[in-house]
């Protein structure tokens, strides 16, 4: 039983097409990487995946058992977060907005899944700190806590790592390893290529269209993965 | 300090708007916060703009003012939200697009309903006065239903204003929650439009949660910051208000700006207090803050307020001085008082020199404070300089609460052939609205027998207020005279104290 399946999709804004052609399929517990340029249609694809923007024509399908409500989302940085006011244990927290129902406040079982989580991210002390007060890569810990506690089965990320050092990226890479390797499927858009290799299973790579889709060992031998990839050495050499 | 409080409270219409008043602030600050971090804080002040053109629109067409601008704001509310999330035209552009338009309906219904001009300016500017039991009891219901709605959702609110994306990904109604903050928002400024007005109303939004932000760091600790600051800049600013005889909306706006100081000053002072060293001899962090905002607040408003108090008590001597002279003069033989006058003169303006440096002085500190007008049952209710508008407004909004009682009223006296018999009033010129400044605001009273007065004559009324059905079927309001007695003019016949 396939997790996700799209089939034909394509979104516009307004009358431009900025992605069509899209047709791919993901089990649960895969780990999947959305290459391509600026402007490509990554972020579109992923504001679609998580049902913010509706599609243009095609269809995205869920497994039976996957609903809005089980999907955790890492977003960019958007610059209103950068200011604000509130804790991590705050926002960590947040990530339970789903179990709350009709009661006005988080339950103890809540509180003691956020804490779980805080733990297992390395970011229990930071519980008291004001977010706008950290680092980047702390901050985008922060955020996967929220991410992972509104989950348990699929976890989107938008371009995480923007900005952060490569230190803090590889640290990153092996906690979302950990988390994929506990079931959760995880789909990742990342400008940044090679670490994601050596994680992820599967490549989407697009360009206004669905340019490749398979396993990562079938891009990396493919023409434009072996572009993509060289592309990305020649400028880590300069 | 006690003592002024108390002596506000005395006030019923002053009670009444401090009730609502503080609940209203309440409203604001708690909405506020979120409103600030999702820059929907300029929807608050288009908002405010649209309630005033339904307000005068409701008045100018003699429908009722609340009942139909909620409504009308709400769906305003919603229009503006569906703006600045999608729209062809920029959303702070769309913005001042709706609030001038319903600026301008707002003024051409007032143009058309000539009669109503002082309520359209208290909608404008704000006022505490002339407030109905029923709108306070309506403020009273829907502020508290908006701050039970608020702590309600409170956890909602809070991660749809930090990540509406997020929670709308993670299968929040995001769109419904942001509709419920556009819906209170409107609730709270219609509610609060009254008091603060159409233009100072979004400050009152805006101030609490941007202060506390200055210096706390998590969101609880904001929403609970700019809650008190709301509360204590309301207080603060309805008292000096009171003692300075202010308009009460832009003193707790200007409150509000002071506060915003000290909180951006212990936000800048906080890094260098809080050295290791002293955060561990001393205090934890947040104890240090709020000593300094303590700390910080005291140093600003003590001086603010003994200079209030220091210049309530030398009015205050200055009139008791003014009614000495008066019985003085009264006192001495007419002839004595001719070839005296220069004399009497010099020696009050001693008096007020005495006054004003009370130290060479100390015999004038022993005067008696100004009888405090309370009304109690069997009590009379005595009107004079102190809150006159105040007291008149009141008694012509809230009537049923003041027939059949006693009071005593200073004022000019004026007679008039209505319906080709007389009528007289008692009255005093204050201020109207838009440059008028010398409305009549006063009452019909009846004459005892035998008592012949000239026009423009100042006297003292005692008498019931009562009910009497004029020759057209409407119903009027007058006072029944038991003792009408003359008075000298005062010192300022012009009466400006709300």
């Amino acid at each position: 039983m396939n997790l996700i399946e799209c089939h034909n999709l394509a979104f516009a804004y307004g009358a431009n097409l900025v992605l069509e052609d899209v047709n791919f399929a993901l089990s649960s517990g895969d780990y999947l990487c959305i290459l391509g340029e600026n402007g490509s249609g990554k972020s579109t694809l992923v504001k679609g995946l998580l049902g913010l923007k509706s599609p243009y024509r095609g269809k995205i399908s869920y497994g039976a058992n996957l609903s809005a409500k089980q999907i955790g989302y890492l977003p960019q940085q958007t610059e209103v977060q950068r200011d604000f006011p509130a804790t991590v244990r705050e926002i960590v927290q947040s990530g339970c907005l789903n179990s709350l129902g009709w009661r006005p406040f988080y339950k103890r079982e809540d509180k003691r899944r956020a804490a779980e989580t805080m733990e297992l991210l390395g970011i229990s002390d930071l519980a008291k700190r004001s977010f706008r007060e950290l680092s980047g890569g702390q901050q985008q810990r922060v955020l996967l806590a929220r991410a992972l506690l509104a989950t348990k089965k699929l976890l989107l990320l938008d371009e995480p790592l923007a900005g952060l050092d490569p230190l803090v990226a590889n640290d990153f890479y092996r906690v979302l390893a950990e988390v994929n390797a506990s079931g959760i499927t995880i789909i990742m858009v990342s400008h940044d290529v090679h670490p994601v290799l050596h994680n992820a299973r599967k490549v989407l790579h697009l360009g206004s269209k669905q340019l490749f889709f398979g396993s990562a060992k079938d891009y990396a031998e493919s023409p434009l993965g072996r572009s993509f990839l060289g592309l990305d050495q020649e400028f880590s050499n300069v | 300090m006690f003592s002024l409080i108390r002596e506000i409270l005395s006030y019923p219409f002053l009670a009444r708007a401090i009730v609502s008043g503080v609940l209203i602030a309440l409203c604001s600050a708690l909405l506020g916060v979120s409103l600030v971090l999702k820059r929907y804080a300029m929807i608050g002040d288009g908002l405010s703009h649209v309630s005033f053109g339904a307000l005068a629109f409701a008045m100018a067409v003699g429908w009722a003012p609340m009942t139909f601008s909620i409504p009308l704001v709400l769906l305003a509310s919603f229009l503006l939200l569906r703006l600045s999330d999608k729209s062809s035209i920029r959303g702070d552009s769309a913005l001042a697009m709706i609030s001038s338009s319903a600026l301008a309906i707002g003024v051409i219904a007032v143009s058309w309903g000539r009669g109503m001009t002082t309520d359209v300016c208290n909608y404008m500017f704000g006022t505490i006065l002339a407030t109905s039991i029923e709108d306070v009891k309506l403020t009273v219901l829907l502020s508290s239903l908006v701050i039970v709605i608020f702590i309600f959702f409170y956890q909602r609110l809070f991660a749809i204003t930090f990540d509406e994306n997020f929670a709308r990904a993670s299968g929040s109604p995001a769109g419904f929650y942001n509709m419920l903050l556009a819906a209170l928002t409107s609730v709270t400024i219609v509610i609060g439009m009254r008091m603060m007005g159409a233009l100072l109303i979004s400050s009152l939004i805006i101030f609490p949660g941007l202060s506390s932000m200055r210096v706390f760091k998590s969101f609880k600790s904001v929403i609970i910051s700019s809650s008190i600051i709301s509360v204590l800049a309301f207080a603060l600013g309805f008292i000096a208000s009171y003692v300075l005889k202010t308009p009460s909306g832009a003193s707790i706006v200007i409150v509000n700006l002071i506060f915003f100081i000290i909180f951006a000053l212990t936000g800048k002072l906080l890094p260098y207090l809080k050295s290791p060293k002293i955060t561990k001899v001393i205090m934890k962090g947040s104890s240090l803050k709020i000593l300094l905002i303590v700390c910080l607040s005291s140093a600003l408003f003590c001086p603010l307020l003994s200079s209030c108090k220091a210049r309530e008590d030398s009015s205050l001597r200055r009139q008791m001085e003014a009614e000495q002279a008066i019985l003085d003069q009264k006192a001495k033989p007419e002839a004595e008082q001719a070839g005296d006058s220069s004399g009497q003169k010099q020696s009050y303006d001693e008096l007020i020199d005495l006054v004003e440096n009370p130290t060479e002085a100390p015999e004038l500190q022993t005067f008696e404070p100004q009888k405090l007008p309370e009304i109690k049952e069997g009590e009379e209710l005595f009107i004079d300089e102190k809150m006159y508008l105040g007291w008149v407004l009141d008694i012509y909004t809230n009537l049923e609460n003041y027939l059949g009682k006693t009071v005593r009223i200073r004022g000019m006296f004026e007679s008039y052939k209505i319906w080709s018999e007389d009528h007289y009033v008692v009255y005093r010129f204050g201020p109207g609205c838009c440059g008028n400044d010398a409305g009549m605001c006063g009452f019909e009273i009846t004459l005892p027998e035998g008592v012949e007065l000239d026009s423009n004559q100042w006297i003292e009324v005692e008498g019931v207020f009562e009910r009497y059905e004029g020759p057209d079927g409407m119903l009027y309001l007058r006072i029944n005279s038991s003792s009408v007695r003359p008075l000298e003019e005062p010192e300022n016949p012009y009466t400006y104290h709300y």
